[in-house]
């Protein structure tokens, strides 16, 4: 197998910044915030008011259709209310306040559940239960995509730990303190589906990651871990798959079609939790990091803490660094967004990082002439003419759009990255593309891939 | 947001550190071995043809910008290269106006007219040289003697003259004063393929359709040396690599870059081969603005098949395998499933599992209600028209307190779908009504489908009660309801199940 697919590049990965960093846990401050959106459907629906005390583990937030998650506190204390509040993507979203006593009490979990006894229905239940999200970014609710894929005949389970984004190592420490929970996540997955071999995709600038999953995978003989080229981006649903089975599936196609189901590090740990010790998912870990950041480090934090207190735990701005500067980003530098605001914006189930970049080391220039240099083809993962689409894009010509492929995006933005003329390919592509799909008669069999609201 | 704040707020936050001026920088370096060839052998007069090229050629972008109240592009270096490549391709002898009127008229006829850089349709330093030549023929042939001593023509080596390759190799040869150096122009060539500037493809690929052309229809077969004057005489190495590669003029997508090498490989071997007098000099001047010509319609014509995209139809099968099929039709115990082996008994079982409807199902359940024992076992017993149909299923489809769901399962690729299940939601209970498709009764896939239904039921918060209501006389769904525990009550002539949903731990 190649190990990879064709296009793509090689990115300067700024990850030895919080490599070495071991995993800490921050104690959160006195108010909590729980946006009701931290997956693609609609608003969960609360199931506290204000007065009421909650504790650790405890259900806030009810699941409204297929395409929504339960929520849960992450501390013990009194619900303030529910207030409208700004989340990292700039959206104002009604949220569930809840004041820290900072005892972290928890409610009762029921005796941890053996695997060997436990029926398929239990595991999707637990894991709706725990409302786990695909966590890598997507926002589906992974019991979702299970109960789709039980229908079809899944071949292989695929635990996704390439982390291709630059300067993100939340993954790598994990898999490097605890791989076992990792591990014992995609065993459960493949309890599910009986017929279905395991795969752990790491990428080549991890081999510690590789020996310590090779290590605790020593005796099973359906989980094979697999070191893939460190390129991004290697860690694209559709570009992993490519390289591990030699499959491939387009866009209008979820990866249950092809016999595969995907799940990323952080939900195959949050799986693990909610079926054998029934833990909901109330922590993520992010990586703070950037040529800014006085101490790049990597946190166990509590859903609902401040970016702001998580900002502060590593240290803040290098000294001499004035805040104008730099520019904060929430997620990786390659797919992640600004965050245009203040710091004062709740960690959610899709946070993965925190990186503050100086301007200076941004090579932010104006967009000059296209001279057809061709590179943006060369490394389009999914062989699109980026270039092409720019144009049918600027003259706002769908049509055109859609024939030349463009709804095959998937916005990973590597064509700017390579672009030598800094235009910004995949920016206005990512929009003519939404707003395509926000008319389902254009978007046609497209709209099945859930776009976020 | 101000300008300046504009330019930090754009995704990717990280971008590649190469600039189109680079890439223009990179090209002059990697220029710099054929610049110096012709200072080698022609001096002050090389330097001073290629002064003034290249300043013509600036000072044209720069009026052009200025006239066409275009953003001013001369700082990109583009014009300079183009300037720099024009005087390497002309003869020694020309006179010194030549090179400036060249250089101004491609810059504003060939690109600024065209838009400006990227838009230009021809290589600006070969169209140049071309219209030198059409206008000027006999300037244009005087490849003097110069240092070079007496210059050998590649007319002269083809009609049996011998020469030393080597010599030719080093420069010893007549044609532009910086194409001659086969070695030069390989070095550079090589800088710009290890910097990642251009690739390999369309040089590869234009010296292979040159190549076997030559040898096909050459009439001299395979022979190392008509093959290696060819490729070194001419101008033809320094076409191959600084001008067919041009960036603007040439293809983006892969087999375009291909096909288009090869097609300039031909042009050029096919011109030379042909027989017109003076074209064994200027096959490549002839060849490189109309293969260019081919340029836009071969990037149309090879615009590649996306990742993934020959799967871009499910096949959807919904006539059912052929009842010898291998496939038993039987279902995995979910039970059984936990012992971790999808093989029971030697017997291949499938997995069934719902999924909702979607509107390419229509025909499928229209089928599915329109069957007679269907029709008989449910409440309204005429028959559906497709209109009636396709009304109430688009409406069904909409209906937030309906969920519709396929019983299927998929092998090999194929999805297989055995039946339907409708969901009604109504306060805390869910009606169920459901039907399995003729061929696959008899199989218990009804107890099985009505087992998935409590997951699917769970889906919806707040249900708490199953209901179903079964004809007297269905047999079948009766036998199913029973077997799964649900409390059998008579209302009128159908019978009434009731189950609270099984709460799972």
């Amino acid at each position: 197998m190649a190990n990879t697919f064709s296009g793509g590049v090689k990115l300067n990965d700024g990850k030895d910044l919080s490599r070495n960093a071991p995993i800490t846990t921050i104690i959160p401050g006195p108010e909590m915030v729980y946006p009701l959106v931290q997956h693609i459907g609609n608003p969960s629906i609360p199931v506290v008011k204000a007065g009421d005390h909650v504790l650790v583990g405890q259900k806030i937030a009810e699941a409204d259709t297929d395409l929504s998650a339960h929520l849960h506190a992450s501390v013990s204390g009194k619900v303030l209310g529910i207030e409208n509040r700004r989340t990292a993507d700039g959206h104002v979203v009604p949220s569930i306040i809840i004041a820290n006593d900072r005892r972290y009490l928890e409610i009762f979990y029921p005796e941890n559940r053996k695997l060997r006894y436990t029926s398929r229905s239990t595991m999707l239940h637990a894991i709706r239960e725990a409302g786990i999200v695909g966590l890598g970014g997507s926002g589906l609710p992974t019991y979702f995509k299970l109960l789709g894929g039980s229908s079809h005949r899944i071949d292989y389970c695929i635990g996704n730990l390439v982390e291709c984004e630059p300067y993100l190592t939340s993954d790598y420490r994990r898999i490097l303190e605890t791989p076992e929970k990792i591990v014992n996540g995609l065993r459960i997955m493949l309890t599910m589906f009986p017929r279905a071999r395991g795969i752990l995709a790491v990428s080549d600038n991890n081999p510690e990651g590789y020996q310590a999953l090779r290590e605790c995978t020593r005796q099973d003989e359906r989980i094979h871990v697999r070191k893939l080229h460190d390129k991004y981006p290697q860690g694209s649903e559709r570009q992993l798959i490519y390289a591990l089975t030699g499959r491939t599936l387009n866009a209008k196609m979820l990866p249950y079609e092809i016999g595969c189901i995907v799940n990323n590090t952080d939900t195959l740990a949050a799986i693990n939790q909610a079926v054998i010790t029934h833990e909901p998912l109330i922590t993520k870990i992010i990586t703070v990091s950037g040529d800014a950041v006085r101490s790049p480090s990597n946190f166990r934090v509590r859903i609902g803490t401040s970016y702001r207190e998580v900002f502060e735990a590593a240290g803040g701005l290098t000294p001499g660094l004035r805040p104008e500067e730099c520019v904060f980003l929430d997620g990786g530098p390659m797919m992640g967004n600004r965050i245009e605001s203040d710091l004062d914006i709740p960690v959610t189930k899709l946070s993965s990082g925190i990186i503050v970049l100086t301007r200076k080391s941004m090579q932010a220039a104006d967009p000059s002439a296209c001279m057809r240099c061709g590179r943006c083809v060369e490394v389009c993962p999914n062989n699109l003419v980026p270039m092409q689409l720019l144009r049918d894009s600027e003259k706002k010509n769908e049509s055109a759009f859609i024939r030349h492929n463009g709804l095959e995006c998937c916005d990973c933005g590597t064509c700017s990255y390579i672009c030598p003329a800094r235009i910004n390919l995949s920016a206005s592509i990512a929009e003519m593309k939404n707003q395509i799909m926000r008319d389902p008669e254009l978007a046609g069999d497209y709209a099945r891939r859930y776009v976020r609201s | 947001m101000n300008r300046e704040e504009k330019l930090y707020d754009r995704t990717p936050f990280v971008r590649e550190s190469l600039s189109t001026r680079d890439c223009m920088l990179l090209v002059m370096l990697s220029l710099l071995p054929s610049a110096g060839t012709a200072m080698y052998f022609y001096g002050s007069r090389a330097l001073l043809m290629i002064l003034i090229s290249m300043g013509a050629a600036v000072c044209t972008e720069a009026l052009c910008c200025l006239l066409f109240r275009r953003s001013l592009t001369v700082t990109d270096g583009s014009a300079a290269v183009s300037g720099l490549i024009l005087a390497l391709i002309l003869p020694p002898t020309v006179p010194l106006w030549f090179p400036a009127a060249a250089s101004a008229g491609a810059m504003l006829v060939v690109k600024a007219l065209f838009g400006g850089i990227g838009k230009n349709v021809l290589n600006p330093a070969m169209t140049g040289k071309l219209a030198l030549t059409l206008l000027f023929y006999d300037a244009m042939q005087n490849f003097g003697t110069g240092a070079a001593g007496e210059a050998v023509r590649i007319a002269d080596l083809l009609s049996g003259e011998r020469a030393d390759l080597t010599e030719i190799l080093l420069g010893r040869a007549a044609g532009g004063i910086g194409t001659t150096s086969g070695v030069n122009i390989l070095i550079g060539a090589m800088i710009l393929m290890l910097t990642g500037v251009v690739s390999i493809t369309i040089p590869a690929a234009c010296l292979a359709g040159l190549v076997s052309i030559l040898i096909l229809f050459g009439g001299h077969g395979i022979d190392p040396y008509y093959l290696a004057v060819q490729i070194l005489g001419g101008g033809t190495l320094f076409t191959v690599f600084f001008m067919a590669t041009d960036f603007t003029t040439s293809p983006v997508t892969r087999w375009g870059k291909i096909l288009y090498g090869v097609l300039l490989g031909a042009v050029i071997a096919l011109l030379r081969i042909s027989g017109i007098p003076g074209m064994e000099e200027n096959a490549c001047v002839f060849a490189l603005p109309a293969v260019n010509l081919t340029a836009r319609l071969l990037d149309r014509v090879t615009m590649p098949r996306p990742f993934g995209i020959r799967n871009a139809r499910r096949t959807i099968r919904y006539d059912q395998p052929d009842a010898d099929s291998e496939v038993a039709v039987g279902y995995q115990d979910t039970e059984r499933e936990m012992s971790g082996s999808g093989r029971e008994g030697g017997q291949e079982t499938i997995l069934l599992g719902l999924r909702p409807a979607v509107s390419e199902d229509s025909a499928f359940l229209l089928e599915l209600r329109n069957d007679p024992i269907t029709r008989s076992n449910s409440f309204q017993t005429s028959e559906i028209t497709q209109a009636e149909h396709e009304q109430w299923y688009a409406r069904a489809l909409q209906d937030p307190d309906t969920a519709i769901y396929l019983l299927t399962s998929v092998i090999d690729e194929e999805e297989y779908r055995f039946g339907q299940l409708r969901l009604h939601f109504e306060g805390g209970a869910a009606v169920i009504s459901y039907t399995i498709a003729p061929r696959y009764r008899g199989h218990g896939l009804g107890r099985e489908l009505l087992r998935l239904a409590e997951d699917a039921a769970r889906l919806r918060p707040g249900t708490t009660m199953l209901v179903g209501e079964v004809k007297k006389q269905n047999e079948a769904s009766k036998k199913s309801f029973r077997s799964l525990d649900y409390q059998e009550s008579v209302l009128g002539d159908h019978l009434l199940y009731r189950k609270t949903l099984p709460t799972v731990v």
